[in-house]
């Protein structure tokens, strides 16, 4: 992505100051907040902490090269240099960019991932690197462990564009390809160029992410776009519960809530039965996964296909059924599991960790 | 594609195998990349350098490779 065989892109990388971060110890997750699940992000920054933009995006299996383009990349850069020239005077509309509060400002002060063997505080050895993607891992292990809220915002994180209604172009830095949902409701369309949005100068499809997570449902965020040469006003309403039309599964995330809530390795809707719950289980976690909840793995096999939880029936999505366990039943609760195996309905009660 | 994909999940699990590993050693394990105007691994040190050239810092999270 960022690599100097590209003319062009080391003439854009010869304007910055290039630092290559390999893993997460230390880092001060005060300053440096991005989408923990990427494997590759990148943050244009001020030597003064000032976040010029993020760049990197994903929204599903699949789309991990898609989404992210050398093209988009040196946009993105360029936009970045752009606002870097006019910095100090847009310090104002940067704000947004910042990185929020945050709950634990070192890794290894996150309390679910103490113990891990890569996290080893003091010497600094340690047994490998502490991926981006446990961040994400232990603030949300540790929020429930913790009794703290887990809002959609936690599971939702980091929405994609097309969970708005945007299709962006991503050889560009933020150009609507086409329009649904709420943006298109707001009046974007083909080829506006999304100049700000929420406040915020746009370089990039992952900084109108970083709006869209932090925002509120309900919330009316402005955007300013340039069609046909011309530069128009629009405002998007955030409908309620609308970032759960995504799907988070494809994140590292997914592996633990399968393994620690439900049990179970990856849960499969079947295509003959769309709209409603159908969920098989392709497999249960192997042993060397320790976190495994052991109470479902007595309950479940392989090939069962979960079609009730308690009395919902409606959680046709594997990322439903997750969230279900994760955000509506505490630890140590029990489910009701309905479950079709050998053509016979049965029921497993699992106690949730 | 499927082939960098699995040399490179091979090449972090060997390195999560490993104990530590010297920023020399990464620096030649990392093959994208060894220009001299990259600083590996070292956020403080890009800030820095970006206070006393007046550039921008660009920093990268990407597993190795």
């Amino acid at each position: 992505m960022a690599r100097r065989e590209d003319p062009e892109t080391a003439k854009l990388l010869d304007q910055f100051v290039c630092v290559r971060v390999i893993q997460m110890w230390g880092i001060d997750l005060a300053r440096f907040q991005f989408d923990w699940d990427l494997t590759f992000a990148a943050l244009f920054l001020n030597a003064d902490g000032t976040v010029y933009g993020r760049f990197g995006t994903r929204k599903n299996h699949d789309h991990a090269e898609k989404d992210t383009t050398p093209a988009g990349f040196r946009k993105s850069a360029e936009g970045a240099l752009a606002l870097h020239a006019a910095y100090p005077g847009n310090a104002k509309e940067l704000e947004g960019k910042k990185a929020r509060a945050a709950r634990w400002a070192t890794v290894d002060a996150i309390p679910a991932l103490k113990g891990r063997p890569n996290i080893k505080p003091a010497t600094g050895e340690r047994a490998g690197c502490v991926h981006c993607h446990q961040v994400h891992e232990g603030e949300l292990w540790s929020a429930r462990a913790g009794n703290l809220p887990l809002p959609d915002r936690v599971l939702w994180t980091f929405p994609s564009p097309e969970d708005a209604g945007f299709e962006l172009d991503p050889s560009e830095m933020a150009r609507v390809v086409s329009s649904t949902g709420m943006a298109g409701a707001a009046g974007f369309k083909a080829g506006d160029r999304i100049l700000q949005f929420g406040g915020q100068p746009l370089i990039s499809a992952a900084d109108l992410q970083w709006i869209l997570h932090h925002a509120e449902d309900g919330d009316t965020l402005r955007a300013e776009v340039e069609r046909g040469g011309e530069r128009l006003q629009l405002r998007m309403k955030l409908t309620d519960g609308w970032r759960r039309k995504g799907d988070y599964t494809w994140r590292s995330i997914a592996w633990s809530l399968r393994h620690r809530l439900a049990g179970t390795g990856m849960l499969e809707p079947q295509p003959a039965r769309p709209n409603e719950m159908a969920l098989r289980v392709k497999a249960l976690p192997p042993d060397w996964v320790k976190d495994r909840n052991r109470s479902a793995a007595a309950e479940l096999r392989a090939g069962d296909t979960i079609i009730a939880v308690d009395d919902r029936k409606d959680l046709a999505r594997e990322a439903d059924f997750l969230a279900y366990l994760l955000q509506k039943k505490n630890a140590g609760s029990v489910v009701v599991l309905t479950v079709l195996r050998g053509g016979k309905t049965v029921q497993a009660s699992i106690k949730l960790p | 594609m499927r082939v960098h994909l699995l040399a490179g999940a091979a090449l972090v699990a060997s390195f999560v195998a490993s104990q530590e590993i010297s920023k020399q050693d990464l620096r030649k394990k990392l093959k994208d990349d060894v220009h001299a105007s990259w600083i590996y691994d070292d956020l403080p040190a890009a800030l820095a350098e970006g206070a006393k050239t007046g550039k921008p810092v660009l920093a990268v999270f990407r597993c190795v490779p």
